[in-house]
């Protein structure tokens, strides 16, 4: 190897360095650790080494599979509506049309507004029977909703707040694909006389694949991950575990049972989740998507 | 190549940089812990007497250490102790609910004091029971700072203006509801329930039933307890009480606050709202039952309070930290803490002593105290935290009761399924 490459070798090694070293004290040290904790089990203070029987412990439990069960209708309900209103908002303001920044900042603010804060708001304009909401019906003579107190209307609850949230951010990655697609084609499509849903089916959709994959792998993480937030503060995971999501189901065993070992294999099931829906997510842009060429 | 030398100094200085910040903070704070000394320790924020303060404040000066604290909420609280313990940076010293003493020491987290306590003066003076609390297999992991239990609150204008008693039986306590609901309501309920379950365990806790779990197996397998739950779940679904949204331990202020401003007429709580009501809410009129249970039974209620222990790892050495202890739950401390906020406390000369025979919480839980419980403190011996409140297991019963008019037979036989199979 001559210097020149030698040097090329170098240079492109450090540039990566810094990022590789966060990745690996962040990431990968994190990681092995997690799994190395997941084959063992505390006994009075000792860590001893049990191999996979908190795998196999994690997949008998019923709670984990409930968690498992909750989490995935939470997510593919959260993704369907939040992807689809969000697309939906994307198109309305692509013309541009009056209030259009106003309209921007009230869809997007519940994003850079701390979860926990949206999470008490809602709960108090839907708690029972003294919330702002039910205050209201009473006041038309109506009778309070228990939002929280039914499984089903907990979860919708759960899946409204959710979207809520995170809405606005999906539709200004949408906006931003909408923008990126040749106004041409649009033009083309109108003079050929299609109509709103052939655009939809046969321009805007194929071309905006990578940001759609984009956005389902995002709020499949969201559906997994953040839900906790709201499932612990709103509902406490209730009622009957209805929303006792993937990650509460963690941290309980974490940080409520002080099982860390199990809580980790746990993790480790779900890290292995992840990659896999992401797996398939990125597989399906790549065989789907042809560019804009 | 000069560039490329340059690039290659940066990167390795941006990758040293939070290595050496790092290193150097912990040699710092290491220095600094050897050389003047850290009193580290978590404390509970309703828990925040100016006596406690005055104690530790001294001994941290007689013995020349900083001081740092951090008060944590019980829910925020679990989370950061488990996660010190796991990553081994834990305070020298802590305030938990005496019930977590038993699941940190069955998980090897705290130090073993038992040599200590035992030849300390003051261990015999100590209520005998309260070792219980604190204690895993032979050993004692902790001293109880507060002995505490639950009662029945109730607001005595409300009781007045509808020319009634409090109920002393479940059977009347569900006449009185009907009552103060037909002559209050609906802008008064006659009673709030709790969002996590913790105040239903006084209902449930008797002399046939003391212990959550006998002879390995749950104890809740009674006609008793089966009839308990049923009557409690008629009056959930009277629409007559408050019925809390599911929440989480830091959700139990809605009750709270609606008792203390006369919106409901019946809560179960503790003493530690006594210093709430004199400091906050002095006009309110209330008094303090035994929490009713069903006529044929003899009724118990559940223990409460903290405790204080030394985590396994601390930086301090355990003897100074355990005379920290020791200074905290002395006589002339629990008087004044009693005196300052209306607290109870685990020993025998505190009961005697003259000071704090006149105040009210001592006067209002005196004569239920010694028939509290530490009813679910094998759970934590265990490992079992879900089958008891809060915990996921018991949550399920609970909120059935509460939201559902379902079968409650249906219900407690899946619980104890559940608690049985957990337990073998």
């Amino acid at each position: 190897m001559n210097r020149e490459k030698v040097n090329r070798y170098v240079f492109g090694y450090s540039c990566i360095a810094p990022a590789f070293f966060f990745f690996l004290m962040f990431f990968l040290i994190p990681l092995i650790k997690g799994i190395i904790v997941s084959l063992q089990r505390n006994v009075g203070g000792r860590m001893i080494f049990v191999a996979f029987k908190n795998y196999v412990n994690i997949f008998t439990d019923p709670e984990f599979w409930n968690s498992l069960k909750v989490s995935v209708i939470f997510t593919i309900f959260f993704i369907i509506l939040s992807a689809g209103l969000g697309l939906l908002l994307s198109l309305y303001l692509k013309e541009r049309r009056r209030y259009y920044l106003f309209i921007v900042a009230a869809f997007f603010i519940p994003y850079i507004s701390t979860p926990v804060i949206g999470a008490l708001v809602w709960k108090n304009i839907l708690a029972d029977p003294y919330g702002i909401f039910n205050t209201f019906i009473g006041l038309l003579g109506l009778s309070p909703v228990s939002w929280f107190k039914d499984p089903v209307l907990a979860m919708m609850s759960l899946i409204i707040i959710q979207v809520w949230y995170t809405m606005g951010y999906n539709a200004i990655l949408f906006l931003a694909g909408l923008q990126a697609i040749p106004e041409s084609y649009f033009e083309a499509s109108d003079l050929e006389g299609a109509s709103f849903f052939q655009k939809l089916r046969y321009i805007i959709l194929p071309l905006l694949i990578p940001t759609l994959v984009f956005v389902i792998t995002i709020s499949t993480l969201y559906g997994f991950v953040n839900s906790y937030v709201l499932a612990k503060l709103i509902t406490n995971n209730g009622p009957f575990q209805a929303t006792n999501v993937m990650m509460s189901f963690i941290f309980d065993l974490g940080f409520n049972r002080f099982d860390l070992p199990r809580a980790n294999a746990a993790t480790m099931v779900i890290f292995v989740l992840f990659v896999f829906l992401a797996f398939i997510q990125f597989r399906y842009q790549n065989r789907n998507y042809h560019g804009l060429d | 190549m000069k560039k490329m030398k340059a690039l290659l100094l940066l990167t390795a200085v941006i990758m040293l940089l939070p290595m050496a910040l790092g290193a150097g903070g912990q040699n710092e704070a290491q220095t600094s812990a050897e050389e003047q000394g850290v009193l580290n320790y978590y404390w509970n924020p309703d828990h925040l007497y100016n006596i406690y303060d005055q104690v530790i404040n001294e001994f941290a000066l007689e013995n020349g250490y900083a001081v740092s604290s951090q008060i944590l909420n019980w829910g925020e609280f679990q989370t950061k102790i488990t996660a010190d313990f796991a990553a081994g940076t834990v305070p020298d010293l802590i305030e938990v609910p005496s019930p977590w003493i038993a699941g940190f020491a069955a998980k090897g987290f705290l130090e073993d004091l038992t040599e200590q306590i035992t030849s300390h003066p003051s261990y015999e003076d100590f209520f005998e029971s309260t070792w219980t609390e604190v204690s895993y297999g032979e050993s004692l992991y902790g001293m109880k700072l507060h002995h505490t239990c639950f009662g029945l609150f109730y607001n005595k204008d409300h009781f007045a203006d509808v020319g009634i008693s409090p109920p002393e039986t479940l059977e009347e306590m569900v006449e009185v509801i009907d009552i103060i609901d037909r002559e209050l309501g609906p802008d008064i309920q006659a009673f709030g329930f709790d969002p996590t379950g913790q105040y239903l365990i006084p209902f449930l806790a008797s002399e046939e039933t003391p212990y959550l779990i006998e002879d390995g197996k749950s104890a809740l397998d009674t006609p008793v307890v089966r009839k308990t739950i049923k009557t409690l779940q008629g009056a959930a679904n009277s629409g007559k009480v408050f019925v809390p949204d599911p929440g989480s331990e830091d959700t139990r202020g809605d009750v709270r606050i609606l008792f203390l401003t006369g919106k409901i007429s019946m809560m179960i709580s503790g003493p530690w709202e006594i210093g709430n009501i004199k400091n906050n809410y002095p006009d309110l009129n209330y008094g303090l039952v035994m929490v009713p249970h069903l006529a044929e039974v003899k009724p118990l209620t559940l223990t409460a309070g903290t405790g204080l222990a030394i985590p396994k790892g601390s930086k301090l050495p355990v003897d100074k930290t355990f005379e920290l202890m020791t200074r905290l739950t002395s006589v002339n401390t629990e008087v004044a803490a009693t005196l300052e906020a209306g607290m109870l406390m685990p020993r025998a000369s505190w009961a005697a002593d003259p000071r704090v025979a006149e105040e009210k919480a001592v006067q209002l839980f005196g004569k239920i105290l010694p028939y509290a419980t530490p009813f679910d403190i094998d759970v934590q011996k265990v490992g079992l935290p879900e089958i008891t409140w809060g915990g996921t297991v018991f949550t399920k019963l609970y909120q059935k009761m509460l939201y559902t008019d379902k079968s409650m037979d249906a219900a407690l036989d899946e619980y104890i399924k559940e608690t049985n199979r957990l337990l073998n």
